[in-house]
């Protein structure tokens, strides 16, 4: 157990490492965070001088020594825009992020097993074939449409929730749902499968065959052993809602990592963007690990293997 | 079975707490509260937060519509445009290269500093300050020295003559000394103290700046007692706040949301005429047949300007002939715009040697002009109908941008360019120059000219010399000379407010109707 954890976070560290290094290269290819940073009317030699006083007149690959240097240390530099260290401008916006992510990512949970079983019990009749069309559509739909549709569905049609904002639960309704509906598809469809799969196992025919109910069988035998690939499939999509964080937070001015993140990219403010992109990496490791630990939980099997 | 007990606590537990979390964190309804109280102020949406607070770090867009409201300068911006007084309650230019401010007596910070000539000095010693790297230095780069004559009288020189110089004093935000010298430029930029109308009561990162009246104010306090500012990247949920009666005032709202917020009960749209001039750069550096100017006047000719103004800006753009309006110093309206003419264009484009067109590619980003993407494809279709096959390249801005400024763009670029102070000199000597900003033609005659007009602060000399310019400027064709693009608001029911020329969101003018 021990050893596969390690394993598992030596990969995570060279993935991160992999993936900052793109980031340092794009941001730095192309734009230049000090022509944003300056008024338009600055002169070349203006630009050059305070180009200079932060050091990204040196070589490409000079400033590439340097970054990694102080990546082993953990200091991501100042942003260029406000001057602050980014580790904390990204510390002070993760706790939007994650209470965002975790509260689309149980709704999703919550709406989308039960969903899924119901349309696998239900299987091939028209309200089996409903939940499908829709949790189809559901993926297919892009998030920033469903987010304005349902801010204009829900704060201007029937005005019962704020627009946009960040402060109170009412707040947090709107890009959950947003964020729920997009997760609620996938969650919904792998619970069907699995669930299926599981229900054609001899053993359910010998539980039913034992009179045991069909409600207890469901929900102690067949949801049990469907949990891993539908806890599989929430993890996977952590990452999407991660990324997806970018677009629903601009929209509902939501004050987290993905509203930082595509304000830095637009400035080049590459000290931002790289934090932004560790911390990210970070938490789905994190969660990919605590996910493989949560297996073991879940399915004492796999704890036997190893 | 202890086991899965525990586990299904934990799992209720941590739903159970997050219920929890969330009820704590509702917030009270708000009824029967004053407009623009702490419960119900006055809210203002624009689309980016600002970096920092402290005018001597910055003068972002986003960052000047709150210092406006915290920070007073030597001069005010009037709403048409001229220069009037400010914390100095006069001045005058005692030499061609010097000004004499005389302060207003009385006026304190609002942490109850007094106002004096010294944090003038400061204020520019600061901007000046290696270790401050402030991106204003730039704007100020005329300035040679600060002199404090007596308590309230201030000496600015500048090391050469400058036409513009007094518009400058207008963004010159005065800091405290004292205040910004204890607590250090960094914090300041978080928490500042300024004389303005307003101040800074709090500042959540990514959702909300708070300011609050300031009663001591000394042109008598404003009308509204709390203004909000709040950022929502995305235009069409900017929209959405305002329809929904949660903002009073967004800022750049689509266009083409105008209807739908017009027909709106809570809301109006409302627009000015603004500063910024939209073109087409052609860089006739590159190799190109660009190169040739009957090619560029040819593309003149062939873009139905009106047409554009009148479909995709639903008239509230000005035409602009040669990047200038009338308003702007040494117009000259002899100049004729180039009016829509294709079957020149053609004749044009055979006798440079392109009977049968050409191809060619045009720069331009999606969402930072007003109608933006329309434009362009508008002005790839009429460019098309005369033989020229445009084939546009779509940047996000900040790479647009560096490749604008560093001056490695396709030959094309579509790009808007702010004139703040009417004077042409903002727009020829970064356009239209040999070694401007941007790349356009390279044309020594010109170069004089503008050389000419830039020594000197004798106004009616620059009116004659830029009157020049125009003429040669326009034969030159550096750009498809296009139009001023309108600043564009939406506006709550409630509020009473007049939006400016410049975009400055003055919140001391603005009141709330019960």
């Amino acid at each position: 157990m021990g050893r596969f954890i390690g394993q598992r976070v030596v990969q995570g560290a060279v993935a991160i490492l992999v993936v900052i290094s793109v980031v340092f290269f794009v941001l730095n290819l192309s734009g230049d965070p000090i022509r944003m940073l300056l008024p338009p009317t600055a002169s070349a030699d203006e630009v050059a001088a305070m180009r200079a006083s932060y050091g990204l007149d040196r070589p490409l690959a000079v400033r590439y020594a340097i970054f990694l240097t102080q990546m082993t240390r953990f200091d991501f530099g100042a942003s260029i825009q406000t001057r602050r260290p980014a580790i904390e401008m990204v510390l002070e916006r993760l706790p939007a992020t994650v209470v965002l992510a975790f509260s689309a990512l149980i709704v999703a949970a919550l709406v989308g097993v039960p969903l899924g079983m119901f349309s696998a019990v239900k299987r091939g009749s028209p309200a089996d074939a409903t939940v499908v069309l829709v949790s189809m559509a559901g993926q297919a739909t892009p998030v920033f449409w469903i987010g304005l549709l349902l801010i204009f569905l829900f704060a201007v049609v029937i005005p019962i929730l704020p627009p946009s904002g960040y402060g109170t639960a009412a707040h947090l309704v709107l890009p959950t749902v947003t964020i729920a509906l997009f997760l609620l598809s996938g969650v919904t469809r792998v619970t069907r499968t699995a669930t299926l799969d599981i229900l054609s196992r001899p053993f359910v025919t010998v539980l039913k065959s034992k009179g045991i109910s069909e409600r207890l069988v469901l929900f102690k035998h067949v949801l049990r052993n469907a949990a891993i690939p539908v806890v599989t499939q929430l993890s996977l999509q952590m990452r999407f809602v991660i990324g997806g964080s970018v677009v629903v937070e601009s929209i509902f001015g939501w004050p987290g990592i993905g509203q930082l993140l595509a304000q830095a990219a637009y400035a080049r403010d590459y000290p931002v963007v790289i934090a932004c992109t560790f911390f990210v990496a970070l938490f789905i490791l994190v969660f990919n690990v605590a996910l493989d630990i949560a297996y073991t939980i879940i399915d004492p099997r796999i704890r036997a293997w190893r | 079975m202890y086991r899965r007990r525990r586990e299904r606590g934990v799992a209720s537990l941590l739903v159970m707490g997050f219920v929890l979390f969330a009820l704590l964190s509702l917030d009270t309804p708000v009824y029967g509260q004053a407009p623009g109280s702490m419960r119900d102020p006055l809210v203002v949406v624009q689309n980016a937060e600002p970096s920092g607070l402290d005018p001597v770090l910055n003068r972002t867009g986003p960052a000047y519509n709150v210092t406006i409201n915290v920070f007073d300068a030597l001069l005010r911006k009037s709403r048409d445009g001229r220069n009037v007084p400010g914390l100095a309650e006069s001045f005058e230019r005692d030499t061609p290269t010097s000004w004499i401010f005389h302060l207003r007596s009385g006026v304190t910070f609002h942490n109850g500093e007094a106002l004096t000539a010294e944090a003038v000095k400061y204020t520019v010693e600061e901007i000046f300050n290696p270790n401050v790297e402030s991106t204003r230095a730039t704007d100020l780069d005329w300035v040679d020295r600060v002199e404090v004559i007596d308590d309230l009288t201030v000496r600015i020189v500048a090391n050469q003559e400058y036409a513009l110089a007094e518009h400058y004093f207008t963004e010159l935000q005065i800091v405290p000394p004292g205040y910004r010298g204890r607590v250090g430029y960094q914090r300041f930029d978080e928490a500042p103290i300024g004389t303005g109308p307003f101040q800074v009561e709090r500042w959540d990162r990514g959702n909300r700046i708070v300011l609050k009246r300031n009663e001591n104010y000394w042109a008598g306090p404003a009308p509204v007692e709390y203004v909000e500012f709040r950022f929502v990247n995305n235009a069409a949920s900017r929209v959405a706040t305002l329809l929904s009666g949660d903002a009073d005032l967004i800022v750049d709202p689509p266009i083409t949301a105008r209807n739908q917020i017009n027909a709106n009960r809570n809301s109006r749209f409302a627009s000015a005429t603004g500063t910024r001039v939209l073109f087409v750069g052609l860089d006739s550096v590159q190799d190109s047949p660009l190169q040739d100017v009957r090619v560029r006047q040819a593309l003149n000719y062939a873009v139905d300007k009106d047409a554009i103004i009148e479909r995709l800006l639903f008239g509230l753009a000005e035409k602009t002939g040669t990047l200038l309006t009338a308003q702007d110093l040494g117009f000259n309206e002899q100049v004729r715009p180039y009016p829509y003419d294709p079957n020149r264009a053609r004749r044009l484009l055979r006798e440079a040697g392109y009977p049968n067109g050409f191809s060619i590619t045009l720069d331009a980003t999606s969402g930072r002009y007003i109608n933006d993407g329309a434009v362009v494809q508008a002005i790839a279709g009429y460019l098309g109908e005369v033989g020229v096959e445009v084939n546009i390249n779509t940047m996000e801005f900040g790479a647009f941008n560096g490749a604008l400024f560093s001056k490695s763009t396709s030959p094309m670029y579509f790009v808007g360019w702010g004139n703040p102070v009417f004077d042409p000199s903002f727009i020829y000597d970064f356009i239209t120059r040999t070694d401007g900003l941007l790349r356009t033609i390279e044309d020594p005659e010109i170069d004089a000219l503008l050389d000419q007009a830039r020594s000197t602060t004798d106004q009616a000399l620059r009116r004659r010399v830029y009157r020049e310019a125009m003429a040669k400027i326009n034969d030159a064709a550096p750009a498809i000379f296009l139009y001023k693009q309108p600043v564009l608001f939406g506006l709550s029911s409630r509020i009473d407010w007049q939006p400016r020329s410049d975009e400055f969101l003055y919140m001391y003018d603005a009141r709330l109707r019960r």
